[in-house]
């Protein structure tokens, strides 16, 4: 019988965390419900999590989080604010944390930085997955002089693991280089704790099948890194949703079951 | 920290031994790796002289290719003071900071070959500099690519400007050289753009060398698509 992994703690407004369920397996499932309906800019939002030994939980977010234009909005900083986002983890021994937000989109004129944080004990494992759509493209609307940033930072046992700095705005929207014209990019982490078979990279690729958009995926030195670009949010989360499952299965846990907060309308696993 | 320095570099002028370092000659196997550009040739996406300006400018300007430059000056005087915890750590952050396995296999077998030369030559890394053995989970560690190539510059006594200078310059000739071998442009053409591209060069070796490659971005996730893509080639050239 896997043991129950329970929350403490608590959110502060905009911030709620509804409540928690927990998964036959033991999982705590955690949904964060941000409650002013998007982003401006000067919001500052943090979220820290701590994992003890041998806990697992799952974060999602209850919707896909918007994040207005800022450019040109105000006359006192015409030039735009950014909002930010912080993201905490500390993961203890044979922790398991799995970070699966909704999709973030950037309105045009957006100015959006997050930084993640990640400290790893020996034995734990972090899964993250974050898709965003830069600007609302289904209106034909682009980010115009919005920008994305998004700063990942994993240490395992003090020695760095994975690095990102990315930033999406200006010239790299539409070069090749960069997004090459593009509305989405999606990026999934896996920091495993033991470096994982070529096969199961093999898999990952064979779960490209079906969706729209260019996805690739390597081994780190420990775990994975996927990344897609292309025109569909959906693709993008079927991909990773598909990834998730093949990581439980690699790790020997129960099959994931899709939080109860998720809009799909079908089946991602295909 | 610099071991008995060998007879020769003590009196040469640096600039001579930094000819020395950015040459074809140098045995670092720099010759085998694309970064992606086979990925990109065969893609279609990169099939002229033109585009792979666009290319090359484009990671010169926002690449992670960057990121590796603003450190150099920052290793260099982490090395001169014998700071070698702080010398890993950038080390490692700045390999991780490569998201395909290829071209971090790359900037650790290149890395390693230049130390082992240096090493060779009369300059051997300090036993403290981190050589751990290696284990199936800790592959060897030694020195990426980037901080190998400042600890050159150290060995050397190049002074950081010329070192970022040439280490974009070293990146756009061994990537240009890729190119030639894979076809969408011929060597004059080769030359032609690695001269246009110099101005652009000199100009953000200048402004990296001042930037804590900390606080840089990168925007290259097309580049980081296409090393990523590498592996899944029906036929390979290179080995990036």
């Amino acid at each position: 019988m896997p043991s129950l992994t329970i929350h403490q703690g608590g959110a502060t407004s905009p911030l709620k965390i509804q409540r928690a369920y927990s998964r036959a397996d033991g999982r705590c499932e955690l949904p964060l419900l941000h409650t002013a309906g998007g982003l401006v800019g000067g919001d500052q939002l943090e979220i820290a999590t701590q994992l003890e030994a041998g806990s697992r939980a799952l974060v999602t977010s209850v919707a896909a989080q918007k994040v207005y234009g800022s450019i040109g909005r105000s006359r006192r900083a015409p030039e735009g604010q950014w909002a930010r986002q912080v993201l905490e983890f500390r993961l203890e021994d044979g922790a398991d944390l799995e970070w699966l937000p909704q999709e973030l989109v950037l309105y045009a004129g957006a100015l959006y930085e997050q930084e993640s944080r990640v400290e790893l004990a020996a034995d734990a494992s972090w899964l993250g997955a974050e898709v965003v759509r830069l600007g609302r493209s289904a209106d034909g609307e682009s980010l115009g002089a919005g920008r994305w940033r998004s700063s990942l930072a994993i240490r395992r046992a003090g020695r760095w693991s994975v690095v990102d700095r990315l930033e999406l705005g200006g010239d790299s929207l539409d070069h090749g280089h960069g997004l090459d014209g593009a509305p989405v990019f999606g990026s999934l982490v896996w920091a495993a704790p033991a470096p994982v078979s070529e096969e199961l990279l093999l898999r990952c690729r064979d779960d490209r099948q079906g969706l729209v958009g260019e996805m690739a995926c390597g081994r780190l030195d420990q775990g994975l890194v996927a990344r897609y670009r292309g025109p569909s949010t959906q693709a993008a989360r079927y991909w990773f949703t598909r990834l998730w499952a093949r990581i439980r299965a690699e790790r020997g846990l129960a099959p994931p079951q899709l939080p109860r907060v998720w809009p799909f309308q079908e089946s991602p696993f295909g | 920290m610099r071991t008995e320095p060998p007879a020769p570099a003590g009196t040469a002028p640096a600039r001579l031994l930094l000819f020395q370092l950015v040459s074809p000659a140098l045995p670092v196997g720099a010759f085998s790796y694309s970064e992606g550009l086979e990925v990109l040739v065969q893609q279609g996406r990169i099939s002229s002289a033109e585009a792979l300006h666009s290319w090359l400018a484009a990671e010169l300007q926002r690449g992670a290719l960057c990121v590796e430059a603003a450190a150099l000056a920052p290793l260099q005087q982490a090395m001169a003071a014998e700071q070698w915890n702080a010398v890993l750590d950038l080390d490692g952050w700045l390999l991780a900071l490569r998201e395909a396995p290829e071209v971090r296999a790359q900037q650790r077998q290149m890395g390693r070959s230049l130390t082992q030369l240096l090493g060779e030559l009369g300059w051997r890394l300090p036993t403290d500099a981190g050589q751990e053995p290696a284990t199936p989970a800790t592959p060897a560690r030694g020195l990426a690519w980037p901080a190998a190539w400042a600890w050159a510059g150290h060995c050397l006594g190049v002074p950081s400007t010329d070192l970022v200078q040439a280490y974009l310059y070293a990146w756009v000739a061994s990537q240009i050289s890729a190119a030639v071998r894979l076809v969408p442009i011929g060597p004059t053409q080769g030359q032609g753009l690695q001269l246009r591209l110099a101005p652009l060069l000199a100009q953000r070796a200048a402004e990296l060398e001042h930037t804590d490659p900390r606080t840089l971005w990168s925007g290259g996730v097309g580049a980081g698509l296409a090393q990523l893509g590498h592996t899944e080639l029906y036929s390979r050239l290179f080995r990036s």
